[in-house]
């Protein structure tokens, strides 16, 4: 089996351009968005209509200049991608700190004209492209880094093509273990509402919770395989 | 253990879980949720271990310029991942085909897997071959990977060539070497081999006298014929190498050194297989010396010590080398081969030292046999302009009054240009036409 290096190419540029779109819709459906673009059309009224555009465009370039060209930077790009998305993920926020510190105005901008569901699913499928892009590009430097070596190709590219299946299985249980926790935290949640609801931080103690068992488990994991290993 | 992108995960994960707890946003507490199960299931999944490596090859007699294949089987017993295997080759070992450098995925079963290459030995010399030192990543490189040796190490002999020397029988001519094939030693245990009868000398054993012989004898004085027989062994070879580091003209596999390694390799295969004793002195690099002997045993000893030699950085060790040989060359009366390459400074010190050698024994046609076998160094280098060829030109000149000097002085000189000839027409060269 052989694998040329553009598909490798074809697909961390799909992705980057995934990443890419996902932040232009976030950031387009959300009102500090909208209020930024009237701001726009008092000034110049023709590009208004094309900005998203501008913004995704500019933002797959960065990313393709980032990723592919330089070999780095995917961590930056995520949180970019992030970033232009959070306007719209703050709006989801069950504790309004903002109005909390009296930012009233502020508060208002965060505002998004996305449901929860679509929020969710674009969250997700941003840090799972992120996640696809981050070990991509990893294998792909590891596989070339093996060529220079001297590695036979056909049974390289066996070995990465198997790697990247692992990959795609990886991130359907990691999804599944995050809809799971989620799942399970908010049945507790449901359970115990009327004890919870009186707390304000309900939900940060059913977080803490999931933060000490998942820290504690992946501590138990490494230190029973320290203690085999030795 | 886990790595520096694990960490890197783990840090996103704590972070972004503390800013949607902080916010009470469920978003942001999904999205960092999705790094830690990546993790959990990364960590859960073992990287590959318990590997099991057994290496197979003729472990028959290896020469310089033989194929060899490796064949290794390898077992992975437990994880799940890709494997690399990397078998350090020593050097001078040329891969022919195959890699010895392999990388193979091991899925949720144990597996088994094969592979091969082919080397060639390039220098003689005793090598050793490390276990098989092997890694095995975790697919995304989450945690650390394993790493390990498998397999013992071997240590394997590739010795030089054995250089074609044959006997040309059909050929009627004089052989200016003087040291027929069955030139017999004077000295050492009697056989049962008759030779002939001859007067009874003092000294002889009474039982070697023939009684009926001398009865019939129709001399007037009465005196005893004895029986002679041939003794066991015949004469002597004593080889001289020249371990000069000026002899590594050429590259590091093929120079003036390693011939003159294959011709004395040569050489005593050939003398020992004609039943002669061998003995050798290396000169210029320390000064050893091997006791003359005969038999398989000799060549063996003498073939292990050629594996090991190395060029030496000492000059104008030839009259000491023969003065420390003095005893065997007394005792024996061997024939002297030199190999050594006379286009360097120091071959006045074989001028000298063949002289030297003369003196010891001998006078005119009883004098003690020499041969020089020179390796022409400057045939070895390949000439890419006219310029080199000019200068190799040069060079012969230059040495040629030095040959002539020593087959003057009474030695036969064997001038070897290994890329032109092989030893064995170099050797028919010497022989004059009747």
């Amino acid at each position: 089996m052989r694998i040329s290096n553009w598909v490798f190419q074809t697909v961390e540029a799909m992705l980057i351009g995934i990443m890419s779109l996902c932040g232009t819709i976030t950031l387009a459906s959300s009102k500090l968005f909208t209020s930024f673009q009237q701001s726009v059309k008092l000034n110049v009224p023709g590009v208004v209509s094309h900005i998203p555009l501008i913004i995704g465009v500019l933002l797959f370039i960065i990313g393709v200049f980032l990723i592919m060209v330089k070999n780095r930077g995917r961590g930056f790009f995520a949180v970019l991608v992030v970033l232009l998305s959070f306007p719209c993920i703050l709006s989801f926020d069950s504790l309004d700190l903002l109005r909390f510190f009296k930012l009233d105005s502020i508060s208002t901008k965060f505002t998004t004209s996305l449901n929860y569901a679509e929020m969710t699913t674009l969250a997700v499928v941003i840090i799972t492209c992120y996640l696809l892009i981050n070990f991509t590009s990893l294998l792909r430097k590891s596989r070339n880094d093996l060529f220079k070596q001297g590695a036979d190709q056909s049974r390289t590219d066996e070995v990465y093509f198997k790697s990247h299946l692992v990959l795609l299985q990886m991130i359907a249980l990691a999804l599944m273990i995050a809809a799971f926790i989620m799942v399970f935290a908010l049945g507790i949640e449901s359970v115990s509402h009327v004890e919870l609801a009186r707390l304000q931080w309900g939900l940060f103690f059913v977080g803490l919770g999931c933060v000490l068992l998942i820290i504690g488990s992946i501590y138990w994991i490494t230190s029973r395989r320290k203690t085999v290993s030795k | 253990m886990l790595t520096k992108y694990s960490l890197k995960f783990i840090t996103i994960f704590i972070f972004s879980l503390l800013i949607g707890l902080i916010l009470g946003n469920r978003i942001i507490i999904t999205m960092s949720l999705l790094p830690v199960g990546f993790i959990l299931v990364g960590i859960i999944l073992e990287s590959p271990s318990d590997v099991l490596i057994q290496k197979t090859w003729d472990s028959s007699r290896i020469w310089v310029g033989d194929i060899i294949e490796i064949k290794y089987e390898v077992t992975v017993n437990k994880g799940l991942g890709p494997v690399f295997l990397l078998q350090e080759l020593p050097a001078h070992f040329a891969l022919i085909e195959g890699n010895n450098f392999q990388i193979f995925w091991k899925g949720w079963h144990p597996r088994n897997f094969t592979f091969s290459y082919k080397i060639c030995c390039t220098k003689r010399g005793i090598y050793n071959f490390l276990p098989v030192k092997w890694e095995s990543n975790q697919v995304l490189k989450l945690t650390q990977p394993h790493q390990g040796e498998s397999g013992e190490p071997i240590e394997i002999q590739v010795h030089p060539k054995i250089l074609n020397i044959r006997r040309v029988r059909n050929l009627k001519g004089i052989s200016s070497v003087p040291f027929p094939i069955n030139d017999m030693a004077k000295i050492g245990v009697a056989t049962t081999d008759f030779r002939e009868i001859r007067n009874y000398v003092y000294g002889d054993p009474i039982k070697n006298i023939n009684w009926k012989a001398t009865a019939r004898s129709s001399s007037p004085e009465m005196w005893p014929l004895t029986n002679e027989y041939e003794v066991e062994g015949k004469k002597t070879v004593w080889l001289f190498l020249d371990t000069a580091g000026e002899l590594e003209i050429g590259t590091n596999i093929n120079n003036a050194f390693e011939y003159c390694i294959e011709a004395a390799n040569a050489i005593t295969y050939y003398y020992i297989n004609q039943g002669y004793r061998v003995g050798m002195y290396v000169f210029n690099g320390g000064g050893e010396l091997l006791y003359p002997d005969a038999g398989k045993k000799q060549f063996l000893k003498i073939s292990r010590h050629l594996l090991g030699l190395r060029t030496g950085t000492r000059n104008d060790e030839f009259p000491s080398a023969i003065e420390k040989s003095r005893q065997y060359i007394l005792g024996n009366t061997p024939l002297c081969v030199i190999i050594t390459g006379l286009d360097s400074k120091h071959a006045d010190t074989i001028t000298a030292g063949v002289k030297q050698l003369h003196q010891m024994i001998g006078r005119g046609r009883r004098r003690l046999p020499v041969m020089i076998v020179n390796i022409a160094g400057y045939n070895i280098m390949p000439t890419h302009r006219e310029y080199d060829e000019n200068a190799c030109a040069l060079l012969k000149l230059k040495t040629r009054p030095k040959i002539q000097q020593l087959r003057r002085s009474g030695a036969s000189v064997l001038d070897w240009s290994p890329f032109k000839e092989s030893f064995g027409t170099a050797l028919i060269k010497q022989m004059r036409g009747r």
